[in-house]
């Protein structure tokens, strides 16, 4: 039996790597088998102890493309939420205009139905009162 | 189909399909995320990590042609994050050893089967890798954390390094020797 197994030897047995040649040594090697042994139970503690440690739940990051699509929801809600405002807002406005023409198309007609020109009516007053 | 089916099924056929993505998020969430912290030492990054490495994942799931375990594929996209991340973070190398919570992660360890002796060794042990890995080389590290922490094959580590099969070795073998030598073996 050589001696002991050497630092790569070893470092392939704990790889899984190792050939027949290795095992051999490891099986009638006490020695070796204990610094193995103890090396790989470290590792495993290694392992353990990170496995042990808490892990945070599942949170998902929005990607870009669900995020542009929560943007355009947002503005076709938005827009479904203005348009009747905006409607409605013109509709009344509408209604304003139509009401200041109707009553300026009544002191049209009203201009239009004098005998004489409004400028002349103080003076038709006064030859009215004559004439009584 | 049922979440452990389809879990089982995502662990035989590398191929998945697009529904199987939440089963996926939920089978390797830990994983990803362990190794971050491993790598990372801080939670609060490593918990951001593990969501941009499922986020990456998500949007290259269409193109996912099952070439690789989907576990290999998903850790080829955390190295790739924690190399980017150890790059932007490398002036806070002392602040992240400060954070690892070595007292935290060591009460994992408990064994009922060691005396008390032997469990204190353990707990030494393990603080001696947690320490000798904080100061690896990058690759070394990765390396290192991808067998002893994730268990994969040496195989698998080279297709989610993009390393050769003996380059994976190398590094291992250099990185085994560092952790030895922190435990107070020899080279």
């Amino acid at each position: 039996m050589n001696s002991h197994l050497s630092s790569e030897e070893m470092y392939q047995w704990l790889s899984g790597e190792h050939g027949a040649d290795v095992e051999e040594h490891f099986r009638e090697c006490p020695a070796c088998r204990t610094e193995l042994l103890q090396f790989r139970s470290a590792l495993a503690g290694f392992r353990t102890s990170l496995e042990n440690s808490p892990v945070p739940a599942v949170r998902r990051k929005q990607s870009s493309q669900r995020l542009s699509r929560w943007v355009l929801a947002s503005a076709a809600l938005s827009l479904l939420v203005a348009a009747p405002v905006w409607w409605s807002a013109r509709q009344q406005r509408a209604a304003e205009q139509a009401k200041a023409d109707e009553l300026l198309l009544e002191r049209v007609q009203a201009g239009l139905s004098r005998s004489v020109p409004a400028s002349m009516e103080p003076l038709m007053q006064l030859i009215s009162r004559e004439d009584q | 189909m049922e979440p452990a089916a389809t879990a089982s099924a995502i662990m035989e056929h590398p191929v998945p399909e697009t529904g199987d993505f939440d089963a996926v998020v939920q089978l390797y969430w830990p994983r990803v995320f362990r190794f971050a912290f491993a790598s990372l030492r801080e939670r609060s990054a490593a918990e951001a990590l593990t969501q941009d490495c499922f986020l990456h994942a998500y949007l290259a799931w269409g193109r996912f042609r099952g070439e690789a375990s989907i576990q290999t594929w998903l850790m080829r996209i955390a190295v790739n994050l924690v190399r980017d991340a150890s790059r932007n973070r490398r002036v806070q190398f002392w602040k992240r050893l400060q954070t690892a919570d070595a007292e935290e992660i060591g009460r994992g360890i408990c064994d009922g089967r060691l005396s008390p002796e032997q469990e204190a060794l353990l707990r030494e042990q393990v603080a001696g890798i947690w320490k000798a890995t904080a100061s690896l080389p990058e690759r070394q590290k990765t390396v290192f954390l991808l067998r002893f922490a994730q268990d994969m094959t040496l195989l698998e580590i080279a297709g989610a390094t993009g390393l050769s099969e003996n380059a994976v070795k190398v590094h291992l073998y250099r990185a085994l020797r560092a952790v030895r030598m922190q435990m107070g073996g020899s080279e």
